[in-house]
């Protein structure tokens, strides 16, 4: 590990034990309600872009690697990048255009990162079953992907504007125990898919698995702050934004690594020998 | 496949859409150690072993012991395939090729009666081309290509292009290019600090053929032509870089996890 | 002296024609004038010219015209026929040890 990857280790680090102590501590119940901040309406999301952004591109970098591979562990992570973003940026979407109540964005966020965990966990699981390429499909199949997950989330936004979906959030009483529970397992799909693909970095030395494994830690950061917090704009919840830009950051680092990798292996020959 | 004269290397064929057309004259040009003597070889013992066309080689610097030396490295007997009267080696000056034919009989009649020869390889046209004024090197050129198609010869020329690496430069000095059928052009390339081998059609007359340049290596059993060069421009030019490195950079992120990165 | 011992005295009366026949018999191909075969054992026209009209003499390498030069090449029957009378007398002389 070299000094850049151990210097911002730490951070992330040092955020988890943060988020663990102060909870344990302080629970945000007995916080002074002075200590929140709420970001009004319009830039409520505003912290999402960045995020969402990289994780954009990290979707169309795998939708390229899997053209080439076939990879279906390469969709997988496509696809669930995909989501992802379009999780992170839907609530600012629907804020937008249409009011919408807490219930209905909270419900979107939960259960748009509860599919993309599960894909990112798909995908970590695949890799620890087999090598590398598991089939050879056509482009076609995965432009039927990419829009099965859009297709996905619209429908999770349908459900939970319709209000068929257990409620995720009750006016007074805060976040329910369902919402909870569907944060709780993204958590650990998140943190699960973290480790697995920290472990193949450390048998590789590849930065770029390196960078995308804290990038899904510190999302897990986030949605652990989320869990935490019940004060909007309270403390978490400016953890919670603030881990979310850092997994922003890491994913960002990830590709920039291999663009670096291979940008700087061009050759110029001298053309007059 | 009719009216193809095929090299028995099978991407190459490919390449050539079926092989080279019946009695072309091909340029096969390269720099040193690119592989046209094998190249030359490969096309002979492929014709007399798989397709029942006898060939003759003819050297002029390299002598007959080296060549079936050489040849045997690949697994190829020459000797064995003289016997036979499938081959024959011939190795001359190329003041005396070049004699051959003004007043009666040509050097290589003999030779292409015996072995009922359909393919030829000439090892070098430079060194030929050394012997021959500046002013006469095309018509020279010119008879001698006329010769070999009237005689059914279905014939590799090989030039020896004198820059290693950097741009390619004029392949030969007299125009020689406009003359011939077919050229193929056999180059080394530095990609990632290694030296790379690409295999090219730059001409070939009356038939499509591949435009991409396909990396090739010269085996234990001869030349193997392999898959295009893609993800690089500028090779012709002596200056290759990586095409479009943001794709570029997408496949390598991808590779990652697929667990064919190089460890770091 | 018998024909054997007779060929076998010519056939390595000189280092140049030892030379020779090495290179013809290697390289049964070879078709050359006689500067373009010197050249090929590293010697002048001047140094093997008698060894190559004792070689022809003896049938070893023929000549024939392409066009205003004279090739050499090996004659591979003649020079069979001399090394089975060769290896006669060689055998012979073997016996008698």
């Amino acid at each position: 590990m070299n000094r850049r990857q151990f210097g911002l280790l730490p951070i992330l680090l040092a955020s988890c034990a943060l988020v663990v102590l102060v909870s344990f501590f302080y629970p945000e119940s007995v916080l002074p309600r002075g200590l929140t901040y709420v970001m009004p309406a319009p830039l409520s999301y505003s912290y999402s872009y960045f995020p969402f952004l990289a994780a954009i591109a990290t979707s169309l970098f795998f939708a390229r690697g899997f053209v080439k591979s076939g990879s279906v562990g390469l969709a997988a992570l496509g696809i669930g990048s995909l989501v992802m973003g379009a999780g992170l940026l839907l609530p600012q979407v629907i804020v937008y255009l249409a009011p919408a109540n807490a219930n209905e964005l909270m419900g979107i966020s939960s259960l748009v990162f509860l599919t993309s965990g599960t894909l990112f966990a798909a995908f970590s699981t695949l890799s620890l079953l087999t090598a590398d390429r598991t089939a050879k499909l056509s482009f076609g199949l995965l432009i039927l992907g990419y829009a099965g997950g859009l297709a996905l989330v619209a429908l999770i936004a349908v459900a939970a504007s319709s209000n068929i979906l257990p409620p995720f959030f009750m006016p007074v009483k805060g976040p329910t125990l369902f919402r909870e529970e569907v944060i709780g397992v993204s958590i650990i799909l998140y943190g699960y898919s973290s480790l697995v693909i920290f472990e193949r970095y450390r048998g590789t030395r590849d930065d770029i698995l390196f960078w995308f494994s804290l990038g899904l830690a510190a999302t897990a950061l986030s949605f652990l702050a989320a869990l935490l917090g019940i004060l909007p704009g309270g403390p978490y919840s400016w953890l919670s934004r603030a881990s979310l830009i850092v997994g922003g950051v890491y994913f960002t680092a990830a590709l920039l690594t291999a663009y670096k990798s291979v940008a700087s292996s061009t050759v110029e020959l001298d053309g007059s020998t | 496949m009719t009216n193809r004269e095929r090299t028995g290397i099978v991407q190459l064929d490919e390449m050539l859409r079926g092989g080279f057309l019946q009695r072309d004259a091909v340029m096969v040009a390269g720099t040193a150690g690119s592989g046209k003597t094998t190249l030359g070889l490969q096309y002979l013992v492929n014709g007399a072993t798989k397709y029942g066309e006898n060939g003759i080689y003819v050297t002029f610097e390299q002598l007959p012991d080296q060549l079936y030396r050489d040849a045997l490295g690949f697994g190829w007997d020459l000797r064995a395939l003289e016997e036979q009267d499938k081959m024959r080696v011939v190795c001359t000056s190329p003041d005396v090729f070049l004699a051959s034919g003004r007043k009666g009989k040509n050097l290589l009649d003999p030779y292409i009666g015996e072995v009922q020869a359909r393919r030829i390889v000439i090892d070098s046209m430079s060194h030929v081309a050394m012997y021959v004024d500046d002013k006469d090197l095309r018509k020279e050129t010119y008879r001698l290509i006329m010769y070999l198609k009237t005689q059914g010869l279905s014939s590799l020329l090989l030039f020896e292009a004198p820059q290693l690496i950097g741009a390619v430069g004029p392949l030969t000095d007299a125009g020689t290019s406009f003359l011939v059928d077919s050229i193929i052009l056999l180059k080394p390339v530095e990609i990632e600090s290694s030296i790379r081998k690409v295999v090219g059609i730059l001409k070939m007359r009356g038939s499509d053929h591949d435009k991409n340049l396909r990396e090739y290596e010269i085996t234990s059993d001869g030349i193997v032509v392999g898959s295009s060069l893609s993800g690089y421009e500028g090779i012709m030019s002596g200056s290759p870089r990586k095409l479009q490195t943001v794709e570029m950079a997408a496949e390598r992120f991808s590779k990652s996890f697929t667990g064919k990165a190089r460890k770091g | 002296m018998v024909e054997g011992e007779l060929l076998l005295k010519r056939l390595l009366s000189s280092d140049a024609k030892a030379e020779l026949l090495t290179l013809f018999r290697a390289n049964p191909g070879l078709v050359d004038g006689i500067d373009g075969v010197a050249r090929r054992i590293g010697r002048t026209r001047a140094s093997v010219e008698p060894e190559v009209e004792d070689l022809k003499r003896l049938g070893i390498l023929s000549k024939r015209q392409v066009g205003k030069i004279e090739v050499l090449f090996l004659d591979r029957q003649k020079d069979a026929e001399v090394q089975k009378a060769v290896e006669r007398y060689l055998s012979k002389v073997g016996r008698s040890f």
